[in-house]
């Protein structure tokens, strides 16, 4: 069996590495190698490798953003200086995964169980699957979120959110020009935005509580927001404490 | 500037039996040596030592205010002569009219009041001294306090810095990106990856063994900082580019142990690794009359959204540099979009501790 691998690293000692240990398999055939998040998806989505050596901490997209962006899932061997969350999920999912630095027999181990699991078919990427959503579970908040258009990729800082919306299993994304969609559910960015900032008043409606102009009745008990751009979003009873709780009033 | 009375009730309590105790001989000299009647000689204390008692308490204030500006010792005594003539002033002054004009009639009262007047004054200015006296006390007795409190703030920020700083720059992700170069560089250049060992070596020596408390040479600073960049760039490549323009009259300066040492960890950290463009840290150090200048900047990608975290670094330093020279102002951050520039005013002449 032969299998195209690429290598998404920054550094390039980090990349060489991997490259002279590859040497010893004739079998795999290094397709390319990538310094940053962007061009990694964009290799992954279009070379459609076999397997993929991602590095965590990069440029642009960390290793777990180009996961979620990526279309073509391919086997992925994660390689990380030193990452409490990361671990974790790794150790749970018992992921591929390298600790720098690694030695030659941990790497050929790494490349062994990948083998397998590929004659096993779409067992990795069910892995990767189950890796995602325990990577959910951190509670580490985000200070970004990538999202995919096409062939594009955006990347949206937090501050800049107005609002979000829940549609079905998608989650629409606004900023005060543009809107995005992303495959989340609500809860997720109810658990991970800042909450100091990102009130959930609605069922439907995460809102920043910096882009509220005000708020009026609608009718008893009920409330609406409007925003600075003039978009009204409907605040539930629930949701009328909480954002009275993050504005003190 | 709160008022020690305000703040402490005791003080305030010993300040009033005080003023009661002095009213009470007051009442009993005129009422069995100058043979007032109840009545007057009661009035008299109570009014008094009762406008007294205020003006004294308010005199903290004006006292307060000349100590915020450095003032020579003739202006002081300048100053204290103004402020005693204005409260005998106010203090005859007010007394006397409201006693002389509530006694009409009784002219035994009154003649005894306009010849007392001179004694009246002089105990007015035993009476400031006295308080004048007290609130100085306090003052330099709060001040000590204060200091102690600093001095053991400082030491245990420094304790926190140095460790945040063991942490930091036996950063797990520096230490072990570091060694898996070294790793990958044992198979290609070896010699390298030697020279990087001893690198390495010599900057993890140079950060465990200073001593927090004395002060460093800019000089050996930078020779860490060179060392702490160098290995970053086997890393980083063209990624990471770094000039140093140092004057040579600053170069023996000193500078608080380790304080730089952050501001180019949050470079590389907010600058390079968020970068897929060459990104350059410059460092400019001038010394200005007693003063050293430094000033270290760096560009960084628009969109990479990270540079808020750069927060806990830099507000560790400024709270050293506030604890050392008790000025806030020695801290200057510059930050466009693609830019980032701290500046540091380090002094020469205040003794580091």
């Amino acid at each position: 069996m032969t299998l195209n691998a690429l290598i998404i690293e920054d550094e390039q000692p980090a990349r060489s590495i991997i490259k002279t240990y590859l040497q010893e398999f004739s079998n795999i055939i290094l397709m390319g190698e990538f310094a940053d998040g962007f061009s990694g998806v964009k290799a992954i989505n279009e070379l459609k490798p076999d397997l993929v050596f991602l590095d965590i901490q990069m440029p642009r997209l960390t290793g777990f953003e180009v996961l979620e962006l990526i279309e073509h899932k391919p086997a992925i061997i994660f390689t990380t200086a030193y990452d409490q969350y990361a671990l974790k999920a790794f150790e749970v999912n018992a992921s591929d995964y390298l600790l720098k630095p690694f030695t030659k027999e941990r790497f050929n181990h790494a490349i062994n169980n990948v083998m397998a699991a590929l004659t096993k078919e779409k067992a990795s990427s069910a892995k990767t699957e189950k890796l995602t959503l325990a990577l959910d579970e951190s509670e580490e908040k985000i200070q970004r979120i990538a999202v995919r258009d096409g062939y594009k990729i955006h990347v949206i800082p937090t501050e800049s959110i107005t609002y979000l919306e829940a549609q079905g299993d998608y989650v629409s994304i606004h900023t005060a020009s543009e809107s995005y969609l992303k495959e989340k559910p609500m809860k997720y960015y109810e658990t991970h935005l800042d909450n100091t900032i990102f009130v959930r008043i609605h069922r439907s409606y995460i809102v920043n509580v910096n882009s509220i102009e005000r708020l009026e009745y609608y009718d008893k008990e009920s409330y609406i927001a409007i925003l600075r751009d003039k978009i009204k979003l409907k605040v539930s009873t629930n949701g009328y404490k909480l954002l009275k709780q993050r504005l003190n009033l | 500037m709160d008022h020690p009375f305000i703040k402490n009730k005791k003080l305030l309590q010993t300040y009033i039996s005080i003023w009661v105790l002095i009213a009470g001989i007051h009442f009993v000299f005129l009422y069995f040596f100058q043979y007032e009647s109840v009545l007057w000689a009661a009035l008299d204390s109570l009014v008094f030592n009762l406008i007294f008692f205020i003006l004294g308490f308010s005199l903290w204030y004006p006292l307060e205010f000349y100590k915020t500006k450095e003032i020579k010792t003739v202006n002081l005594i300048i100053n204290h002569l103004t402020l005693l003539v204005f409260v005998g002033f106010v203090w005859l002054g007010l007394s006397y009219n409201i006693l002389y004009f509530s006694a009409e009639g009784n002219t035994f009262y009154q003649h005894f009041l306009y010849d007392s007047l001179i004694y009246r004054g002089i105990s007015g200015v035993f009476y400031y001294s006295n308080i004048v006296l007290i609130y100085y006390m306090l003052s330099y007795y709060r001040n000590l306090q204060e200091k102690i409190s600093n001095e053991a703030k400082l030491k245990e920020l420094l304790k926190e810095a140095e460790l945040n700083f063991l942490k930091a720059q036996i950063n797990p992700h520096f230490l072990f990106n570091s060694l898996n170069s070294i790793s990958a560089l044992t198979i290609s250049e070896p010699p390298k990856a030697q020279e990087m060992i001893i690198k390495l070596s010599d900057f993890l020596r140079y950060v465990i063994s200073q001593n927090e408390n004395k002060p460093a040479s800019l000089n050996k600073e930078l020779d860490n900082i060179q060392r702490y960049l160098e290995i970053e760039k086997v890393r980083f490549g063209n990624k990471l580019n770094f000039t140093f323009n140092v004057s040579s009259e600053s170069q023996d300066m000193l500078v608080p142990v380790l304080i730089l040492q952050p501001l180019y960890e949050n470079a590389i950290k907010h600058g390079v690794y968020e970068s897929t463009e060459p990104i350059t840290i410059t460092t400019l150090i001038n010394a200005e009359n007693d003063f050293l200048k430094i000033a270290i900047s760096n560009n960084y990608e628009p969109y990479t959204a990270s540079y808020k975290g750069a927060g806990i670094g830099l507000k560790n330093i400024k709270e050293r540099l506030k604890l050392i020279y008790q000025n806030p102002e020695f801290i200057k951050i510059t930050k466009t979009d693609t830019y980032f520039e701290v500046q540091l005013t380090i002094p020469q002449k205040t003794q580091l501790t």
